[in-house]
């Protein structure tokens, strides 16, 4: 378990998505990246490798990938800079959105509803939950999900 | 006309199990062997035909200089693999082709060379052409006609 993935594990944003199940944020895709890249070089594929693409712009791609900065999580300034729904409950001082009366209007889900059609639903049914039991549920069925996977598993598992 | 299974002490040359023959008995008295297609022998035949194939496939997968195809992992799918996967989820997620440009890097690129990663492999082993172009001892091989160095009066030389 990386320093990107302690580090967002136990946030849950105002709408209730997980940090810890967020494959940019939890380092998940950081670390396959680094997995390639590790096998592209080791094997000097450089030599063989079809020349239809920029080698060199195709690696840089991969070690930027790996460079991102670990996200703080949405807690804790990290996430989209310009996501509405914590914009708004940040103003409106809310633990999270299941606190507020305006929550099954709200426009400010629109966008991710399209990706997540049932994300008002379930962040009414974990309101009332305990948190850190709801951490530790997802984080065992987290470790046989791709790609969050590949972050207890060796390079050589998977 | 009947006809009587039995097995003879003979064993079948292709898998060395038993051979199954045929006794017929003809309408005039007399008896005489048929040697039938049992489905034990034309699934023998197969098999005896495909262990041909593979023997010779495996063959041309180990090349002139004596690696063995299968543990490279472009021919494998070792490599392929994660760059679909890694395309996959560069795709979905958005925010990573944000992370490239951050840094200065071009994310078209990247996931264009993802893409060709993914779809690309070996195609064919060594013999067959694939692998690195400009390799000195395939030439050489070639060359010379010879299918391993070790054949070779010069092996081990400076290629």
């Amino acid at each position: 378990m990386g320093e990107a993935f302690s580090n967002v594990k136990d946030q849950i944003g105002f709408c209730g998505i997980w940090c810890g199940s967020c494959a940019g944020g939890n380092g998940s895709i950081a670390e396959l990246a680094t997995r390639l890249d590790k096998m592209v070089k080791g094997y000097g594929l450089e030599k063989w490798l079809p020349r239809q693409f920029d080698f060199k712009e195709f690696m840089s791609g991969l070690a930027c990938i790996q460079a991102n900065g670990v996200c703080r999580g949405c807690r804790n300034g990290g996430g989209p800079p310009t996501c509405k729904v914590r914009i708004c409950a940040l103003q409106k001082g809310l633990a999270d959105c299941s606190q507020c009366s305006q929550l099954l209007e709200c426009k400010n889900f629109e966008q991710l509803e399209k990706s997540y059609p049932s994300i008002k639903a379930d962040l009414a049914k974990i309101a009332s939950a305990d948190r850190g039991e709801l951490v530790d549920k997802w984080l065992s069925e987290l470790k046989t999900k791709w790609p969050h996977c590949v972050l207890f598993c060796s390079s050589t598992e998977k | 006309m009947t006809a009587e299974t039995f097995l003879t002490g003979s064993l079948c040359l292709n898998c060395s199990g038993p051979s199954i023959v045929f006794l017929v008995y003809l309408p005039d008295g007399t008896k005489t062997v048929a040697r039938a297609r049992s489905s034990h022998q034309s699934r023998c035949v197969v098999r005896a035909v495909e262990s041909v194939k593979v023997k010779e496939a495996r063959r041309n997968e180990v090349a002139y200089c004596g690696c063995y195809c299968r543990n490279c992992h472009w021919y494998s799918d070792a490599l392929r693999k994660p760059a679909a996967q890694l395309l996959g989820l560069v795709k979905a997620n958005f925010e990573v082709a944000g992370w490239i440009k951050e840094k200065g890097g071009s994310s078209t690129e990247t996931i264009k060379g993802l893409e060709i990663l993914s779809k690309s492999a070996c195609a064919f082993n060594c013999n067959g052409g694939s692998g690195w172009t400009g390799c000195p001892v395939r030439k050489c091989c070639t060359e010379k006609s010879i299918d391993f160095c070790f054949e070779c009066a010069d092996f081990p030389c400076d290629n």
